[in-house]
């Protein structure tokens, strides 16, 4: 069982970030298929927040399909992340470092290609919506 | 169209010379966590007050859960008050408390308030005025949730909680949301401790209502606006100015704007709730009809 | 409602019942010296002439422990509605107004009204029970005495006996509450409480309670020669003037007045005959000549059988008063408080 917590500073909203802990604990492990989450009670018991929060946030993963919800048993994990992403981890990597060094290259200190990645990739989470 | 906990027109309130609601219209929609924030002395304890009649307004209506607060023993039973620093009899014990409530009130579970009590490991022969200040707003908590309300006011409930007190309470009161889907009422001067748990927010400033609405409405509606110098009025039309400030150079507005902003000289943020109520309660009251709530 | 009512009651509840309790077991070790002082004095057999037994009676009775629980009784009997509307009645609503848990109370599923009308009527049971019982204890008790004292309708001891005392604590109690509901402090209220009850009953028993049924007149020719018949006679030479009175000789009765008048109707005070009344003068020469004025004697009374009409009367004016502050105790919840 995986235990939630909330950062107030991260400006991401809480039920994404709950996603977020959800999707991160799969990709490591640690949540496999049949896994049962948190119920709501335990959720809100331990960490404060609104219980239609907790409820959104599973929701939102049972749209994506990565969870399900039995009524009066619980909500369980249907997919393993593991497998899929981490094969495809190593050639993505090495792109990113000759990308790196190209933009390194053209005179762009941390700052800015921090600044362009961040400006590129929320406009491309924006149109994916 | 579901039936609004709590209804109110042209709600006022005046004490003498002094208006401590002033024209307070609210349709606050039910099975909600609803904070409301605003400096002190804006108006939230008298607000509340009235909601569960202990005072009665001036002018104009509330209904709460469709009948007049505190008409009578059934509506009493629907709604449970915490008062602000949760008043307890401090000669009797916890024990006695949820006696009182056993004896007054025709929904009361014991079984669940002597758990409740149990698991915050307190001692019900323990007299009230022994208690911490954490441990007094859990005993009122648990005699409020033990009648089973349909709605639940609190007023101020951790103000005056350290911050592990404040926790524990919080987390008692949201176990209470998931376990019986009731409607809670908030109030506090900081927004720090409803932003985790609110999803409607009413801000109160100076006895007025100044916005009203589910907080995800409101975080979607709202932006933080930087550009170089300009006029208010030259921002894209149907672009409400919530607040502004200007150097010499650059311009800084907080807007409410239903569609998303289009201009290539703004630079486009989102609020936190904080920035939200700040931007509000330092709007001057210039509009007599302060922004409603943006759902129907 | 109720049990919560004595819940919080229950201290004083204790503390009442064991001062009764305590002054119960007192006049019952006591009443055996007073039955003794009775048959002592022989007055069951005293027939026409009593003064002189009686006085040997109360004159023992006051010598002994009785004598010191008596005065004890009236001074209690006295207090007993103060310390009602002092710790019972001004905290009752102000307490809980003052620590805000009229804000918890309210808000059990009991209108406001029935929990004012819990309180009052259980607190006020009790303060009713309270002083019938100890008055009555008492007025058993001290019933031999109560009669050879004659007393019992006069200013001092008629407020402590019979049923005006109850009169007195209700008042008390519901002055008590209703203050305690507008000051909304325990201490001031208690104070406010204390003085106002205060101002109530002196009130009553200077200017009041006399009126409250029309006292007996009569007038009759002046005796201030007889053996014991004259009370009063004072001469002031540089004045020319004299107080002379005789005396009423009402025992039982509670005298209101008691002047030498004229035949025109005035009350006499002079001018003296300096021959008759000088200083060289032997005092029967100036009673001689005072008598052959031939004054008479005005009194102005109410006889020991208006005892129980002034007890009714008072007591009705004292339940009175209380069914007001009640009134507006009710009518001022359900429309202020907060």
């Amino acid at each position: 069982m995986i235990e939630f917590h909330l950062d107030g500073r991260s400006g991401v909203a809480p039920y994404m970030q709950l996603i977020q802990q959800v999707r991160q604990a799969m990709r490591l492990g640690l949540l496999t298929e049949g896994d049962q989450l948190p119920t709501v009670k335990d959720v809100v018991a331990k960490v404060a927040i609104n219980p239609n929060t907790v409820l959104k946030a599973y929701r939102e993963l049972e749209y994506e399909g990565l969870v399900t919800a039995r009524p009066g048993v619980g909500t369980f994990v249907t997919q393993t992340l593991t497998d899929e992403s981490l094969a495809a981890h190593g050639p993505l990597r090495d792109e990113l470092r000759a990308w790196l060094a190209r933009a390194r290259a053209a005179g762009l200190n941390a700052e800015s290609i921090e600044a362009l990645f961040a400006t590129t990739f929320r406009t491309l989470v924006e149109e994916l919506r | 169209m579901i039936s609004p906990v709590i209804q109110a027109e042209g709600l006022s309130k005046r004490y003498g010379r002094r208006e401590a609601l002033s024209d307070c219209t609210l349709s606050i929609p039910p099975k909600h966590v609803v904070g409301l924030v605003g400096p002190n002395g804006a108006g939230k304890t008298t607000l509340l007050h009235v909601a569960v009649g202990l005072l009665p307004p001036t002018k104009g209506r509330i209904e709460v859960l469709g009948g007049r607060p505190a008409s009578d023993p059934a509506q009493l039973a629907r709604v449970g008050f915490v008062a602000q620093d949760a008043p307890t009899y401090a000669g009797l014990s916890i024990a006695d408390h949820l006696r009182f409530g056993a004896h007054t009130n025709p929904r009361w579970d014991q079984r669940m308030a002597e758990e409740r009590i149990t698991k915050l490991g307190l001692d019900p022969s323990q007299k009230a005025g022994r208690l911490s200040g954490g441990q007094r707003a859990q005993l009122a908590l648990t005699m409020a949730i033990a009648k089973r309300p349909e709605l639940l006011i609190l007023d101020e409930p951790v103000a005056s909680l350290d911050p592990l007190a404040r926790r524990e309470f919080l987390q008692g009161l949201m176990g209470f949301i998931a376990d019986q889907d009731a409607s809670v009422i908030l109030s506090s001067h900081l927004v720090s401790d409803l932003e985790r748990v609110c999803d409607y927010l009413i801000v109160l400033v100076a006895s007025r209502v100044r916005v009203a609405g589910e907080v995800d409405d409101l975080l979607a509606s709202h932006f933080r606006l930087t550009g170089p110098r300009r006029d208010p009025a030259d921002l894209p039309p149907g672009t409400e100015v919530i607040e502004d400030s200007h150097t010499d150079r650059q311009s800084t507005f907080i807007v409410r704007r239903a569609a998303p902003i289009d201009d290539p000289a703004l630079s486009v943020e989102q609020l936190t709730l904080e920035d939200l109520v700040l931007a509000y309660m330092s709007r001057a009251p210039r509009n007599p009809h302060p922004a409603l709530e943006t759902t129907p | 409602m109720i049990w919560f009512t004595w819940r919080q009651f229950r201290a004083q509840t204790w503390i009442t019942i064991g001062a009764l309790a305590a002054l119960g077991g007192v006049l019952v070790i006591t009443a055996g010296s007073i039955a003794d002082a009775y048959e002592a004095a022989n007055v069951a057999n005293c027939g026409g002439n009593c003064a002189d037994a009686l006085d040997a009676f109360l004159q023992q009775v006051r010598g002994s422990t009785s004598g010191t629980v008596y005065d004890l009784t009236n001074v209690l009997l006295h207090v007993m509605p103060v310390l009602i509307g002092v710790f019972w009645g001004a905290p009752l609503i102000a307490r809980e107004l003052e620590t805000g848990t009229h804000r918890l109370a309210w808000n059990q599923s009991v209108t406001r009204t029935r929990w004012l009308a819990a309180k009052l009527g259980i607190i006020g049971t009790a303060t009713a029970a309270t002083a019938g019982l100890l008055t009555w204890a008492v007025s058993v008790w001290a019933q031999d005495v109560d009669s050879a004292t004659g007393d019992r309708i006069a200013p001092g001891l008629f407020e402590i006996r019979g049923i005006v005392p109850i009169g007195y604590a209700l008042f008390a109690f519901t002055l008590g509450v209703a203050l305690g509901m507008i000051i909304r402090r325990t201490v001031p209220a208690m104070a406010a409480t204390l003085g106002i009850y205060v101002v109530t009953a002196i009130s009553m028993t200077e200017w009041l309670r006399a009126h409250l049924i029309s006292a007996t007149h009569t007038i009759k020719p002046l005796d201030i020669t007889s053996p014991g018949a004259l009370e009063t006679l004072n001469i002031n030479p540089e004045t020319n003037q004299v107080i002379v009175r005789g005396s009423a000789n009402l025992p039982d009765a509670w005298v209101l007045s008691n002047e030498s008048i004229t035949d025109a109707g005035h009350v006499f005070t002079g001018p003296i005959n300096m021959q008759a009344c000088g200083d060289n003068q032997s005092p029967e020469t100036c009673l001689n000549w005072v008598d052959s004025l031939g004054l008479r004697q005005e009194l102005s009374y109410h006889p020991a059988n208006h005892f129980w009409p002034l007890q009714w009367a008072e007591t009705g004016i004292l339940l009175g008063l209380s069914a007001l502050l009640v009134g507006f105790c009710f009518w001022w919840i359900r429309r202020r408080v907060s």
